[in-house]
């Protein structure tokens, strides 16, 4: 007897924004690590203003398209049976 | 005359020209807003009005965050303006416009405002300003600024799920988003302050957070620590 699934489904991966800045953001955050100047206001000022002047001038990268595997395993699942 | 446009929505850190009194300039912001790819129009005026600005208030360094800063560091008298002017003149022919209202009390009343009513919002901020200098005997609005900066915080954290475990990960935030959860910290941060009015509590909070006593500083710090814990997560995609 074949196994019957009324609804093949998955969770979705949440889709996380784009990693802008990426190597600014580590550098300040490496910084922070080293120092313990988590508030930015003496040694870690300079990390901060760069990541900040790159987040202000880095290109808007759009949100990522939501998978669409769901529509894709409906489809397979709804021929199958 | 050519007329320069001083684009509102891209300068919330830096005061509007005509606002800031010369006398009052410890606080000049070297920010500058542009987020997506600014024209070469945006770029000329921001040059210019960066030179304009050098020539109206002096040449002042970035503003020190440092926590423990008390409105004397704010107050101090800047460095006296440059008797010759500098090699780059802004052109005689042109004429910088400033927007119609600061974009950064602009923002703060839309956080104040609730259904629709703009005008009240307003006169929260104009009233807040005017309690900050009823408290301190300085002009408002570099005070504002500064425990704007101060109170915003620079990266968030997101969690997701991942293989079973909650992945932390952090990622910075535009400025926008950045004076968004800095203006949510202090106004959530004033409900504990005394004061009939939203307008006195408000401002007694911005104070506190000049004055590096404030639980949105202590939030911020917060939250960048567990950036910096979770900092081997940030370049992980």
């Amino acid at each position: 007897m074949t196994v019957h699934i009324a609804k093949v489904k998955v969770r979705p991966r949440k889709n996380l924004p784009p990693n802008v800045c990426a190597v600014e953001l580590s550098n300040m955050l490496g910084c922070w690590a080293a120092t313990g100047d988590v508030l930015a206001s003496n040694q870690c000022q300079a990390a901060a203003e760069s990541l900040f002047q790159c987040m202000r001038t880095a290109p808007v990268r759009g949100k990522q398209p939501r998978s669409s595997i769901n529509y894709h395993l409906a489809r397979l699942g709804r021929n199958s049976k | 005359m050519r007329l320069l446009t001083f684009s509102a929505s891209r300068h919330f850190f830096r005061s509007c020209p005509q606002r800031v009194p010369p006398s009052f300039v410890a606080l000049r912001q070297t920010l500058q807003f542009p987020r997506h790819a600014s024209s070469s129009a945006d770029e000329r005026t921001l040059a210019q009005s960066k030179e304009v600005l050098d020539l109206l208030m002096g040449s002042e360094s970035d503003v020190n965050l440092n926590a423990s800063s008390s409105l004397s560091d704010i107050l101090s008298d800047p460095t006296p303006l440059p008797s010759t002017t500098p090699a780059s003149t802004p052109d005689a022919s042109q004429m910088l416009i400033p927007p119609a209202s600061d974009p950064l009390l602009h923002f703060l009343a839309s956080s104040l405002q609730r259904h629709g009513q703009r005008a009240k919002a307003e006169r929260i901020v104009s009233r807040t300003l005017l309690y900050i200098h009823a408290l301190t005997r300085a002009p408002p609005l570099p005070i504002l600024r500064h425990a704007l900066i101060t109170a915003s915080p620079a990266v968030k954290c997101i969690t997701y799920k991942r293989a079973g475990k909650n992945v932390v990960r952090p990622a910075a935030l535009t400025e926008k988003q950045r004076v968004r959860a800095g203006v949510h910290a202090v106004i959530a941060a004033s409900k504990n302050k005394n004061g009939k009015t939203l307008e006195e509590r408000l401002a007694r909070e911005i104070i506190a957070v000049v004055n590096g006593d404030s639980k949105a500083i202590t939030d911020k710090e917060l939250a960048h620590k567990q950036a910096m814990v979770n900092r081997g997560n940030a370049l992980v995609k």
